[in-house]
């Protein structure tokens, strides 16, 4: 029996605790698969009859299938306003899909690693992510379920140019490649402007992680790749891992000569280090903003050894801090947001973050003098 | 005064590529280094800087596309458009007119219906896969062992450093 959709939301995905291994810049990799069916209009030309149809062929081949057989799944007119809001946020419904209704449809599996969505901008779209930079994992669960629709369902294909799509530049292999990446010394030196400018030219999308808050906020950007063309998985996944690697191989270098400038007397980073610790342990209400930013530093912090715990390792603290990162500190919700009386009446997610973080904190040890001279010497 | 290789307009903007040895040099105007993607020079100088690899990848194909554009002069020209083209997919009565404004297509059929429109702004590729896609499984394995023959060279010139990345790429990949 399939468990309830409404019941999920109020519950963190699970699919980012399963790391561990990720490393400290590469959090993760999400990947796009679209396929359309013959003979239907496209979603976004259909009627809700014409997406009915559509759901009534894909919905039942899918929950027949091994992993599926349990997903939680949902019409969209049955999920309230409040309900899209969160699963917006965690990414598990895409923007073009969240304010349709009828003939729309979601599931995701019980380990909330595969999201799939019926009528969204194509008939059958399956999201897929996996901690790390493992795209084998990756491949293995996202191609699952289209190879074994296709013994039964045929998708709309064509010679030179394999999966249709409704956008003829983007008909291909039907796949979109995503990297999540945290690069807060890139960040912290300016350099991110450059970097996504860069990408740019070389066929290659980035863009914050958290784009509702600004270019800085969290240091977490998403690197992707566009639809992938014709027979080209090969080639754009080997580009993608070229520049992830530079990506991941500058940034390390950046960290390294912030931690040279401290040394030689310059307080920046360790100034934001300590900031958010002190922020993050007193704070009563932590809003997203400065959650994301704080978590981000944190990281960097555990990077550089100068916050540590006695019961775990730097890269279990890295993991965790990962998981708060990229879940935004997620508060189980699913009901309409209270208003707020007054501007700076904090909310309920506001102030579920500083238990989540302040019990986290409990276990670890900031370093408030790490060897290196201070630039103060206020002994006579 | 250099004329742009690709409409023979005043170039602006120069570029030298060394390929196996050999000094290509790029010229173009200024409205195509743009079409090129390759117009901010700030951040070109900054693409060149940070992902030198990639970057030479991007101009060796703009090179070559130039070269097949040469090619492509000296054949024949393509039939043009003919009057009897549908304006009207009969299976879900999208039109040509609404393609031209949206970009987007009503159905699988309409690729059939408004071919010759469609593979005037995003031309087929080849046609030699039949049936496939690079699976998922090939991609990563090619992608593995052209890493793994990059490593094997960087071994055989003792390039240690880079031989450490190229591990950790491969490492990463599995």
């Amino acid at each position: 029996m399939a468990f309830n959709l409404h019941k999920l939301i109020k519950t963190t995905p699970p699919w980012f605790r399963r790391g561990g291994d990720e490393g400290d810049v590469i959090l993760g990799v999400m990947g796009r698969l679209v396929r359309n069916l013959k003979g239907h209009p496209f979603p976004g030309w259909s009627t809700a009859d014409e997406r009915r149809k559509v759901a009534d062929i894909l919905l039942p081949a899918i929950l027949s299938q091994p992993g599926f057989k349990t997903a939680a799944h949902a019409e969209l007119n049955e999920l309230s306003y409040g309900e899209r809001r969160t699963l917006l946020e965690r990414r598990q419904l895409s923007p073009c899909i969240a304010a349709r209704q009828d003939g729309c449809h979601l599931l995701i599996n019980r380990r909330q690693d595969t999201v799939i969505m019926l009528n969204e901008e194509e008939h059958l779209v399956v999201h897929s992510f996996v901690p790390g930079y493992d795209f084998g994992e990756l491949f293995s669960i996202l191609f699952r379920l289209p190879e074994a629709l296709s013994n039964d369902i045929s998708f709309a294909e064509a010679p030179g140019r394999a999966y249709l799509t409704s956008l003829p530049g983007e008909a291909g292999d039907g796949i979109q490649l995503y990297c999540i990446l945290h690069l807060p010394a890139l960040s912290l030196s300016n350099m991110m402007p450059q970097v996504i400018r860069g990408l740019e030219k070389l066929q290659l999308n980035g863009a914050p992680f958290y784009p509702q808050l600004g270019e800085e906020c969290g240091n977490l950007y998403v690197i992707y790749t566009h639809p992938v063309p014709p027979n080209s998985l090969a080639d754009i996944l080997t580009h993608l891992t070229d520049i992830t690697s530079s990506l991941t191989e500058r940034e390390h270098q950046v960290r390294a000569r912030l931690l040279e400038l401290y040394k030689r007397g310059d307080t920046f980073p360790v100034d934001r280090i300590n900031r958010s610790y002190g922020l993050l342990s007193y704070a009563r209400a932590i809003t997203l903003a400065e959650w994301v930013d704080a978590i981000s530093m944190l990281r960097l912090g555990v990077h550089y050894g100068f916050i540590t715990s006695p019961d775990k390792s730097s890269d279990e603290l890295l993991a965790e801090l990962a998981e708060l990162l990229i879940t935004g500190g997620d508060f189980p919700a699913g009901e309409e947001p209270a208003p707020r009386n007054h501007p700076r009446e904090s909310t309920a997610a506001e102030r579920h973050r500083t238990f989540i973080i302040q019990d986290f904190l409990r276990h670890t040890i900031l370093h408030t003098a790490p060897d290196c001279p201070t630039t103060t010497d206020f002994s006579v | 005064m250099k004329k742009c290789q690709i409409c023979g307009k005043r170039a602006s903007i120069y570029l030298t590529q060394i390929v196996n040895g050999q000094a290509t040099d790029l010229a173009l105007c200024e409205a195509c280094a743009r079409a090129k993607g390759l117009f901010d020079p700030q951040s070109l100088t900054f693409a060149e800087k940070f992902f030198p690899e990639a970057f030479k990848e991007k101009v060796d194909k703009i090179v070559r596309e130039l070269i097949n554009r040469v090619d492509e002069a000296e054949r024949p020209a393509p039939r043009s458009a003919g009057s009897d083209m549908l304006t009207r997919c009969p299976v879900c009565n999208f039109t040509l007119d609404d393609f031209r404004r949206c970009g987007r297509l009503g159905c699988p059929d309409c690729y059939h219906v408004f071919a010759e429109e469609i593979n005037s702004e995003h031309p087929a590729g080849d046609d030699n896969s039949k049936d496939g896609n690079t699976s998922a499984e090939e991609a990563v394995e090619i992608t593995r062992s052209k890493l793994e023959q990059q490593l094997k060279a960087a071994i055989e010139r003792e390039d240690y450093e880079q031989a450490a990345l190229l591990r950790d790429k491969i490492k990463n990949l599995s």
